[in-house]
């Protein structure tokens, strides 16, 4: 038997100090025959620190008036959850409802930034067209002009209107896929 | 014929059988759990908070939940195991909201003054002029090497080693696996009696 199993073997159960095997290796190793001693000793000291300390008296009845002090609100929390998850998906949806009838009233989001989308509408020398050829049905569009660098603001506009340019470059994209 | 039954008085009762009396209305039988745990509760939450009032707070806080939850105990594992657990979650918790709040205890000075990373080393006790310390002593410079150890080592080493419990058990209240448990008792044995060198 090895200093290292006689390690671990007494390591795992101070016990096993007993064990034949572990005898004989300890009677000829001074090393192990220590680390013996010393793991017996703190054994003992461990034992003696669990032992230390008491429950204070009166500690029995301090749990029952705790227990009628505070009222068992265990079954509630998981009611409460669902309702609250409830009604924040409540409140979800009629922001988002809110927020598409105020789009559909003619509002139409444009973004300097997007040059990913298909432009809306192109903005030339002549009539606001839109691309797909279908006609905005009310009598105006809110167009919500935004950039980096300035303020957003809104242009009311007319669905169909006259705009003089000179640059023929300029094009509109629209943010909004859902109007 | 007369048939005569004996049945064990309550207070002899096994866990499992005291928790299912308790869950079939019986209070007394919950009593006879809390009297027979309160010490060790408190020494064991004692020993990881070194705050006694704060232990036997939430010692009591750990019998609060076992009565309010027993019909959860499984049963699968001793009682002792769930009360353990319980009790090791509340300390975790503590020591957690403790650090969060930078009250601090010993080892978290020493880890403070060596936050390089190393491990803290207790002052060598080899050359103390006083070879045969008392047991009061001992003890306490034991619970400062034991303070000293990192998390993992000392829950572990607390658990086995002063609370005695086997290391199946313990391996459970820390649910982890058995392999585990050993490895971190054996290296806290290791590591303290290299701290303790000389003194125990």
């Amino acid at each position: 038997m090895t200093c290292k199993e006689v390690e671990r073997l007494l390591t795992e159960n101070i016990s096993r100090g007993q064990d034949f095997q572990v005898q004989q290796h300890i009677r000829r190793c001074s090393v192990c025959k220590k680390f013996y001693h010393d793991l017996d000793s703190m054994s003992e000291l461990s034992h003696l620190l669990g032992k230390m300390d008491k429950a204070p008296t009166g500690f029995s009845s301090s749990v029952h008036q705790r227990l009628a002090q505070q009222p068992y609100l265990g079954w509630l929390h998981w009611r409460v959850a669902p309702v609250l998850c409830l009604l924040i998906l409540g409140l979800t949806s009629l922001l988002w409802i809110r927020e598409a009838q105020f789009t559909r009233k003619g509002e139409i989001l444009i973004s300097e930034e997007m040059f990913q989308e298909t432009p809306f509408v192109r903005v030339g020398d002549g009539d606001l067209q839109l691309i797909d050829g279908d006609a905005v049905p009310n009598p105006y569009v809110d167009v919500i002009l935004e950039s980096p660098s300035e303020d957003e603001y809104i242009l009311r506009l007319p669905s169909r209107i006259k705009i003089r340019t000179n640059d023929l470059n300029h094009e509109i994209y629209l943010n909004n896929t859902s109007y | 014929m007369s048939e005569i039954v004996l049945s064990k008085p309550i207070s002899r009762m096994a866990d499992n059988t005291l928790i299912s009396a308790y869950l079939k209305g019986n209070e007394y039988a919950f009593e006879v759990l809390v009297n027979r745990y309160q010490d060790r509760l408190v020494n064991y939450l004692n020993r990881l908070l070194h705050d006694f009032d704060m232990s036997a707070d939430l010692a009591q806080e750990a019998f609060i939940r076992v009565y309010r939850n027993a019909e959860r105990y499984e049963g699968r594992y001793k009682f002792s195991t769930w009360l353990y657990r319980i009790a090791t979650n509340l300390a975790i918790d503590e020591m957690r909201r403790r650090e969060r709040k930078g009250r601090v205890f010993f080892h978290n000075v020493m880890n403070w003054l060596h936050s390089d990373g190393e491990e803290y080393v207790l002052p060598d006790f080899r050359h103390c002029p006083e070879k045969d310390l008392d047991q009061a002593e001992k003890l306490k410079r034991l619970q400062k090497a034991i303070d000293s150890l990192p998390e993992k080592y000392r829950l572990a080493f607390i658990l086995k080693e002063v609370q005695e419990l086997p290391y199946e058990e313990t391996s459970r209240v820390l649910d982890t696996s058995l392999g585990t448990v050993k490895s971190r008792v054996h290296r806290a044995k290791i590591l303290l009696r290299e701290k303790l060198m000389g003194i125990i």
